[in-house]
C-alpha cells in the first residue's frame, strides 16, 4: 500500500495507523493506546483513503493491498484543528492560549497545588500530556470558542487517586483498560450527548463498586483527569529505573520514579512479563512504604534495657559475640520469604558455618497462595538446595514455642515474629520497627527492595533482578551484606561482591526443579486474570502489615469488608 | 394437500366467513394512534350500546389505515357488505351511529368516510377513492387497518407466507438475486441495495449468522415502522425469515424500542403463532432450514437505531456506535456475520417474492424502485401514515394526500428524513421523492418522516429544534458530535436571541462541516443537514435575525414583543387575569396596557384575548420602539 506517496509494507491485520507508525509517518491520536482495543472516538487520526467515502480513522481501518492513503492536507488539518479546539473549549486551556507560554515553560518542573485546575501549569499530568503534545503538533495557540468549564466536583472520596472529570476528554481509555484488560468494568460512559461522563454505575464510589485500585485507568489516562493522589505533585522526575516489585512472587515489572534521590512513584513497566499491569500494592503503596517514618534508621544494641543506636561495627560485634555464647542446637534462624536470593543464600551459608540446623521460613507456608512472599520460590528453593526437605523446615511459630520452653535461646530473624519475646538473645534484621524490637538484643536496619540490588526467583521459575533505585534509608544496609559480615566474623567464606554471592546462589538454585508457569504467563492479559481469580496479594512485607503504613490501603481493606 | 395448505384453506374460509357473514362486525382502529385518540372509550361505549340494544355483533381490533387525522375510527360491516369507515368519532355520535345503522339500516352516509373493497353500499363512496388515499399505492401497508394483526389466520387468508413457501423451494442465491434485481433498497435510511447486503453476509465466513430487524425508529414524529408492526406484524416477520434463509442465519432478533409496547405485544403474539405451525423453529415447513427469533427491547435511544450501536445494545453493552469497517456483514453480533434491515425493508420483501421482481420494479423511478411509507405530519390538513411510489412529488404528497396547508396558510418548507434530514423550501415542492433527488437537494430519505411547515414557522427555530434533539441523542463518544452539536446550538441560540454577529454564521458553517466530516456514525454525520439546508435555502432569514434582529415568523421570543391595540381592546381583563407575571394593567372596560419590562413573552395574553377583540398583537420587537 501507499501512504503519502510512499510505498509501504504491512502485515495482515494491521491498521492504517500501525502501518504508518512503522513507516515513521506521524498521525496525531488521542484515544488510541497500544495495549487497548481501538475505539475510534477522538477523530484526530482521520485520513483520506482512495475509494472510501469521507474521512476514515486510521486507527480502526484495516490496511489493505493497494490502499492509497493521505495523512495530511488542508482539509485533514482543519478537521484536526477544529476537533482539538472543540476539546479545548471545555478542557482548561489557559496555559495553551497564554502569550507567555514559552517563558513559563522553564518552571514546568515546579510542583504546585491548586484546588481547581485552570491550565497546564496546575495540572498533575503536565509532564506527559498527550493532549498537549497534539496541541503543540498542530500549533494551536488560540481557541475560537468561549471556554466552558464543566464545573463538576473533583472526586476525592476514594483512596489512592483523584478524578477530575473537568479535564476528561472522554477518550474512553480508562473504560477500555478496566473492562478489556483488567476484566473489571468498574467505570463506564454514562449519560448522553454533551452531558456524557465517565462514571461508575449509579454514581457509586469506586470503593462501593468493587474497584481494585490497580491504577490501570490512571496510567492510560492521557490527561490529568485521573491522577494518583500521593504522587501527583512531584513534577519532573530525575530518573526512572526499571526494576521489579518485591511484594509478591509474581514480581511485576515496575518503573521506579526517583526525585532528589527519593522514590516518589512506581508505575508499571510495559516491557516486563506482566505487560504494563500492576496491582494496588505495586502501583500505589511502594513509595509510601519505602519512605515511611516507621522504618528502622540505625543499628541498635540493648544496653541496660535500652536499645541504643550504635555504629555498624559495634552492632555486628555485639551480634557475633552474642551468638557465640550459644550451642548451635540452641539457635534458630528465621528467613523471611521476602528477602532476595542473595540474602537467603547468605543466611543458609551462615547456618551451615555455625552449625545451626533450625531454619524457619516466614511466613509459614501453610495457607499460602501461589505467589505470597516476595521471593517465596527463591527462598524455599535455596533451602531445598541446602538439603532441607519441606518437613525439616520449621515455622516461626515453632521457633517461638520452643523459645518459650527454653529449647531455643538465640534467634536471628529477618522479619518480625509474633511471641518471640522469650528468646534470650534476639537479633532482628528488618525494615520496620515492630513489636519484636522490644525484646531484641540487637537491631540491624536493612534496605528495602527499592534500595539495593538483588535477585528474586519468581513463581514462574525465572530469576529477575532488582535494581538500586532510591538512596538507602538512613543507615540501612542490604541483607546479604550484613549476613556476609557476620559470616566473616565466624571465619566463613568471604564473598567480596554481590556478583559472587549471586553466582553462588544461582548455582545452588540450578540444583532444584524450577516451577513452570508458562501455561499461565503466555496469555497476553494473564496477570490481571490471575489476580482477579486469586485476589490481590497479601498486604504484608517482612511481617509488617502494610495497612498500618498506608492509610489508603487500610481504607481499601476495611471498606471492602 | 400438505398440512400447511389445509391450514391456509381453513384460514381462508374463516376470514371469508367474517367478511361475508350476516352478523354485523365492528372493526376498531386500535393501533397506538387510535388508542391515543381515545378508541378505548369509543369501544366501551359501543359495547354498552350493543348491550342496550341487544344486538349481537363481533368486535375486531385492527391496526391503522393511516388516516390519523380521522382518528378515532371504526368500520361497520353489515349484511355481508364491505365495511364502512367512520372517522373523528365521539362517544356522543357513536350511539346514534350504531342505532341508525344496525337497528334502522341507515348507513349514515353523512358520517362515512368510505367503504372498503367488496360489495358496496349505495351513497357511500369507496374509501380508496378518498382524496387522501387515492394517490397512494398500498404495497407494504396492504393489510394495515384491514386485518386483525393478532390473528395469523387473517394474514394467511391474505396470501401470507406464500412467499416463504416459495423461498424454501429456491436456493438462497436465487432469493438474493430476485431481491437484488427487483432494485430493492433499504428503507432504514441509507438506501443500500438489500440484495447486495444479503449477498455480502451470505458470502461471509463464520457461523452462526444473525439476522436483525431494526425496529428502533427513534426519529421524533416518525411512526411508519410502529404502525406496520402493530397492524401487520406477520408481514415483517415473514420478510425476516426470508432474509435469514437468504443469508443462512440461524438466529433472528427484532430490536424494538421499549416505547412501542403494542408493537412488541403483537410481535410476540405473532411469533408464538408462527412457532405453533412451524414457521419458525426447527426444520421450517419440513425444509432443512431452522431459525429462532426473539424480540429484544431497546432502551429507546435514537442512536441505538444505528446498526453498530444496535448490535452493542443487543450484546448488553452501552449503545455506542463503532467505526466501520469491519462491517456487520463480516463482524456483527458477537463478531459473527450479521445483516440488519429496517422493518419496512423486511415488510416489502415478501411482496417482492410473491408478486415477482418485475411487478415490484415497475413502481418507482429508475434507481429508486417500489413504494415507500411516510409519516406526514405538521401543518397539513390531513396527517397520517401514507404510502406512495418512489418518485412522487412533494407537491402531490402535501397538496393531494395532505390536502394542503392548515387554516389556508402558505407553505414554507418541508423537513424530510427527520432530525437528520434537511429542509426543502416550498419553491422546490416539485422535487421527486426518491433517494437521488433528495440527496441532490441536500437532505435524505431517512426512514420517512415528513414534517410540513407553514409561514409561521421560523427557520432558525426549526434548525434549533432539530439540533436540540440530536444534541441530546448524541451518544457522546466522538468529539465532533458531542461538543460540536453543543457549540452549534450555542450559536443558533445566539441568533435566535439577536446576539449573533455575521462571523458567527461562518463559525456555524465551519463547525457544521467538521461535525459532518469528522463524526463517527451516521448521527453526527447528518446532524448538520438541517443547518446546511436552512442556511442554504433561507439565507435571508438568517441574515435578518443577525443583522436586523428580526424574526419574520415572529417566533423567536427575544425578537418580538406583545402589544395591545388600543382601538380593538374591549377591556374584558381576561389577559390581565391570566398573565403569570402581572404585566398587564387596565381598568375594566378600559384599554389594557402591557408593561414591557415585566413581560416574559409567554404569549398567554395573545391566545386568551377573545376572538371578537383580537387586540393582543405579536410584533417585531423593534417596531414602534424608537419612534
Ligand atoms: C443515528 C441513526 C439512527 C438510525 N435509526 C434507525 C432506525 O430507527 N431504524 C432503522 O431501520 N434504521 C436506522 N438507522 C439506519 C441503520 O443504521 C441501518 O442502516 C438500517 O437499519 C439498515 O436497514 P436497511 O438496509 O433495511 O435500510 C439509523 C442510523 C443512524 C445513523
Ligand atoms: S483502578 Fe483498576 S479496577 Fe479500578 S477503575 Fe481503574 S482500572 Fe478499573
Ligand atoms: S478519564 Fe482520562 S482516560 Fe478516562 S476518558 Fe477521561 S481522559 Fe480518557
Ligand atoms: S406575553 Fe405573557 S407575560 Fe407578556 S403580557 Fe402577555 S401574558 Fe403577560
Ligand atoms: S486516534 Fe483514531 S479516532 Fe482517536
Amino acid at each position: 500500500m501507499k501512504i503519502d506517496g510512499k510505498d509501504v509494507e504491512f502485515k495482515e491485520g494491521q491498521t492504517v495507523l500501525e502501518v504508518a507508525t512503522d513507516a515513521g509517518i506521524y498521525i496525531p491520536t488521542l484515544c488510541v493506546h497500544k495495549d487497548l482495543p481501538n475505539f475510534g472516538a477522538c477523530r484526530l487520526c482521520l485520513v483520506k483513503i482512495e475509494g472510501m467515502r469521507g474521512f476514515p480513522p486510521a486507527c480502526t481501518t484495516p490496511a489493505k493491498d493497494d490502499m492509497v492513503v493521505t495523512t495530511e492536507d488542508d482539509e485533514l488539518r482543519s478537521i484536526r484543528r477544529n476537533v482539538v479546539e472543540l476539546l479545548l473549549s471545555e478542557h482548561p486551556n489557559a496555559c495553551i492560549v497564554c502569550d507567555d507560554k514559552k517563558l513559563c515553560e522553564q518552571y514546568r518542573a515546579c510542583p504546585m497545588k491548586a484546588g481547581q485546575i485552570t491550565g497546564c501549569q496546575l495540572c498533575p499530568n503536565k509532564e506527559i500530556c498527550d493532549l498537549r503534545e497534539v496541541v503543540e503538533y498542530l500549533g494551536i495557540d488560540k481557541v475560537d470558542f468561549e471556554f466552558e468549564y464543566r464545573d463538576v466536583e473533583v472526586e476525592r472520596c476514594d483512596p489512592f487517586f483523584d478524578r477530575d472529570y473537568n479535564l476528561c476528554i472522554l477518550c474512553g481509555r480508562c473504560v477500555r483498560v478496566c473492562k478489556d484488560i483488567r476484566g473489571m468494568g468498574v467505570i463506564a460512559f454514562t449519560k448522553r450527548g454533551h452531558e456524557t461522563r465517565i462514571n461508575t454505575s449509579f454514581g457509586k464510589t469506586h470503593l462501593e463498586i468493587g474497584c481494585r485500585f490497580c491504577g490501570a485507568c490512571v496510567d492510560v489516562c492521557p490527561t490529568g483527569a485521573l491522577s494518583a493522589r500521593g504522587t501527583k505533585w512531584h513534577g519532573k522526575l530525575d530518573s526512572e529505573v526499571q526494576t521489579v516489585c518485591g511484594l509478591c512472587n509474581i514480581n511485576c515489572g515496575i518503573v521506579a520514579g526517583v526525585k532528589w534521590g527519593k522514590l516518589v512513584e512506581t508505575t508499571p513497566d510495559h516491557d516486563s512479563y506482566t505487560n504494563g499491569q500492576l496491582c494496588v500494592l505495586g502501583r500505589f503503596c511502594i513509595s509510601g512504604m519505602v519512605n515511611h517514618p516507621l522504618r528502622i534508621r540505625y543499628p541498635q544494641v540493648r544496653k541496660d534495657d535500652w536499645l541504643i543506636p550504635v555504629d555498624w561495627e559495634e552492632a555486628l560485634g555485639a551480634v557475633v559475640e552474642g551468638l557465640k555464647k550459644y550451642e548451635p542446637r540452641e539457635m534458630a534462624f528465621i528467613i523471611s520469604q521476602d528477602v532476595s536470593n542473595e540474602a537467603a543464600f547468605m543466611m543458609l551459608q551462615l547456618a551451615a558455618k555455625v552449625g545451626v540446623e533450625k531454619i524457619a521460613l516466614a511466613p509459614s507456608s501453610g495457607d499460602q497462595k501461589a505467589y505470597d512472599g516476595g521471593n517465596a520460590f527463591g527462598v524455599s528453593g535455596l533451602c531445598q538446595a541446602a538439603g532441607y526437605t519441606p518437613d525439616e523446615l520449621m515455622t516461626p511459630e515453632d521457633v517461638a514455642r520452643m523459645a518459650g520452653r527454653g529449647k531455643i535461646k538465640a534467634v536471628y530473624t529477618t522479619q518480625d515474629v509474633v511471641n518471640i519475646d522469650d528468646a534470650e538473645f534476639l537479633v532482628i534484621q528488618d525494615v520496620y520497627n515492630s513489636h519484636s524490637l522490644k525484646s531484641a538484643a540487637a537491631v540491624l536496619p536493612v534496605q528495602s527492595f527499592m534500595e539495593s540490588e538483588a535477585s528474586v526467583t519468581s513463581f514462574d521459575g525465572v530469576t529477575r533482578e532488582m535494581k538500586h533505585a532510591s538512596e538507602p534509608y538512613a543507615r540501612s544496609r542490604p541483607d546479604w551484606e550484613i549476613t556476609r559480615d557476620i559470616l566473616k566474623a565466624f571465619e566463613g567464606q568471604d564473598y567480596a561482591s554481590l556478583g559472587d554471592v549471586r553466582a553462588a546462589a544461582d548455582a545452588e538454585l540450578a540444583k532444584v526443579a524450577k516451577p513452570d508457569a508458562q501455561g499461565t504467563t503466555s496469555e497476553l492479559n494473564w496477570f490481571p486474570k490471575h489476580i482477579r481469580e486469586l485476589g490481590d496479594p497479601p498486604s504484608k512485607y517482612r511481617g509488617m502489615d502494610l495497612t498500618v503504613l498506608i492509610d489508603d490501603l487500610r481504607v481499601l481493606k476495611e471498606g471492602r469488608k | 394437500m400438505s398440512d400447511f395448505e389445509s391450514l391456509r384453506q381453513k384460514a381462508r374460509s374463516k376470514y371469508e366467513e367474517l367478511r361475508t357473514g350476516q352478523k354485523p362486525v365492528i372493526y376498531l382502529g386500535a393501533a397506538s394512534c387510535g388508542k391515543a385518540a381515545g378508541i378505548a372509550s369509543i369501544g366501551g361505549k359501543i359495547k354498552e350500546i350493543l348491550g342496550e340494544l341487544g344486538i349481537e355483533s363481533k368486535l375486531v381490533e385492527v391496526g391503522c389505515v393511516g388516516m390519523c387525522c380521522y382518528e378515532p375510527m371504526i368500520y361497520i360491516q353489515k349484511d355481508g357488505k364491505a365495511p364502512i369507515c367512520y372517522g373523528n368519532l365521539t362517544t356522543k355520535v357513536v350511539p346514534e351511529l350504531i342505532k341508525d345503522f344496525l337497528v334502522d339500516g341507515d348507513p349514515r352516509t353523512d358520517l362515512a368516510l368510505g367503504a372498503f373493497d367488496g360489495p358496496q353500499t349505495e351513497g357511500v363512496p369507496r374509501l380508496f377513492d378518498h382524496p387522501m388515499l387515492k394517490p397512494q399505492v398500498r404495497v407494504v401497508l396492504r393489510n394495515c387497518g384491514v386485518i386483525d394483526p393478532t390473528d395469523i389466520d387473517h394474514y394467511l387468508a391474505n396470501d401470507g407466507y406464500v412467499a416463504l413457501q416459495k423461498v424454501l423451494a429456491m436456493t438462497p442465491e436465487e432469493v438474493i438475486e430476485e431481491v437484488k434485481s427487483a432494485g430493492m433498497r433499504g428503507r432504514g435510511g441509507a438506501g443500500f441495495s438489500t440484495g447486495m447486503k444479503w449477498e455480502f453476509c451470505a458470502k461471509a465466513s463464520g457461523s452462526p449468522k444473525y439476522m436483525i430487524c431494526n425496529a428502533d425508529e427513534g426519529d421524533p414524529g416518525a411512526f411508519m415502522n410502529r404502525s406496520l408492526l402493530e397492524g401487520d406484524p406477520h408481514a415483517v416477520l415473514e420478510g425476516l425469515v426470508i432474509a435469514a434463509y437468504a443469508i443462512g442465519a440461524s438466529k433472528g432478533y427484532v430490536y424494538a424500542r421499549a416505547e412501542y409496547p403494542l408493537a412488541i405485544k403483537h410481535l410476540n403474539i405473532a411469533l408464538g403463532q408462527m412457532r405453533e405451525i412451524n414457521l419458525i423453529g426447527e426444520n421450517i415447513l419440513g425444509s432443512d432450514f431452522s431459525l429462532e427469533v426473539i424480540v429484544k427491547e431497546g432502551a429507546g435511544a435514537f442512536v441505538c437505531g444505528e446498526e453498530t450501536a444496535l448490535m452493542a445494545s443487543i450484546m448488553g453493552e452501552r449503545g455506542m456506535p463503532r467505526p466501520r469497517p469491519p462491517f456487520p456483514a463480516t463482524h456483527g453480533l458477537w463478531g459473527k456475520p450479521t445483516t440488519i434491515n429496517n422493518v419496512e425493508t423486511l415488510g416489502t420483501v415478501a411482496t417482492i417474492i410473491r408478486e415477482g421482481k418485475d411487478w415490484f420494479s415497475h413502481f418507482g423511478t429508475e434507481k429508486s424502485k417500489g413504494t415507500k411509507t411516510f409519516s406526514l405530519v405538521g401543518k397539513v390538513q390531513r396527517t397520517g401514515l401514507i404510502e406512495v411510489t418512489l418518485g412522487t412529488t412533494l407537491q402531490e404528497i402535501i397538496y393531494e394526500i395532505g390536502g394542503g396547508i392548515l387554516d389556508g396558510k402558505k407553505a414554507k418548507a418541508i423537513q424530510t428524513g427527520g432530525p437528520s434530514g434537511g429542509c426543502i423550501p416550498a419553491s422546490q415542492f416539485d422535487l421527486n421523492v426518491d433517494y437521488e433527488s433528495l440527496t441532490q437537494a441536500g437532505t435524505i430519505m431517512g426512514s420517512g418522516g415528513l414534517i410540513v411547515m407553514d409561514e409561521e414557522t421560523c427557520i432558525v427555530d426549526i434548525a434549533h429544534y432539530f439540533l436540540t434533539f440530536t444534541k441530546e441523542e448524541s451518544c457522546g463518544k466522538c468529539t465532533p458530535c458531542r461538543i460540536g452539536t453543543h457549540r452549534m446550538l450555542d450559536i443558533l441560540h445566539k441568533i435566535k436571541t439577536g446576539k449573533a454577529e455575521m462571523k458567527d454564521l461562518e463559525k456555524l458553517h465551519e463547525i457544521a462541516w467538521t461535525v459532518k466530516n469528522g463524526s463517527l456514525c451516521g448521527l453526527g454525520q447528518t446532524v448538520p443537514n438541517p443547518i446546511y439546508t436552512t442556511m442554504k435555502y433561507f439565507e435571508d432569514e438568517y441574515h435578518e435575525h443577525v443583522e436586523d434582529r428580526k424574526c419574520r415568523a415572529l417566533v423567536c421570543k427575544d425578537l418580538i414583543r406583545y402589544h395591545i391595540d388600543a382601538e380593538r381592546c374591549i377591556g374584558c381583563g381576561i389577559c390581565a387575569g391570566k398573565c403569570p407575571v402581572d404585566a398587564i394593567s387596565g381598568e375594566k372596560k378600559q384599554t389594557h396596557v402591557i408593561e414591557e419590562s415585566l413581560c416574559i413573552k409567554c404569549g398567554i395574553c395573545f391566545h386568551s384575548c377573545p376572538p371578537k377583540a383580537r387586540a393582543v398583537e405579536k410584533i417585531d420587537a423593534e417596531v414602534g420602539q424608537d419612534g
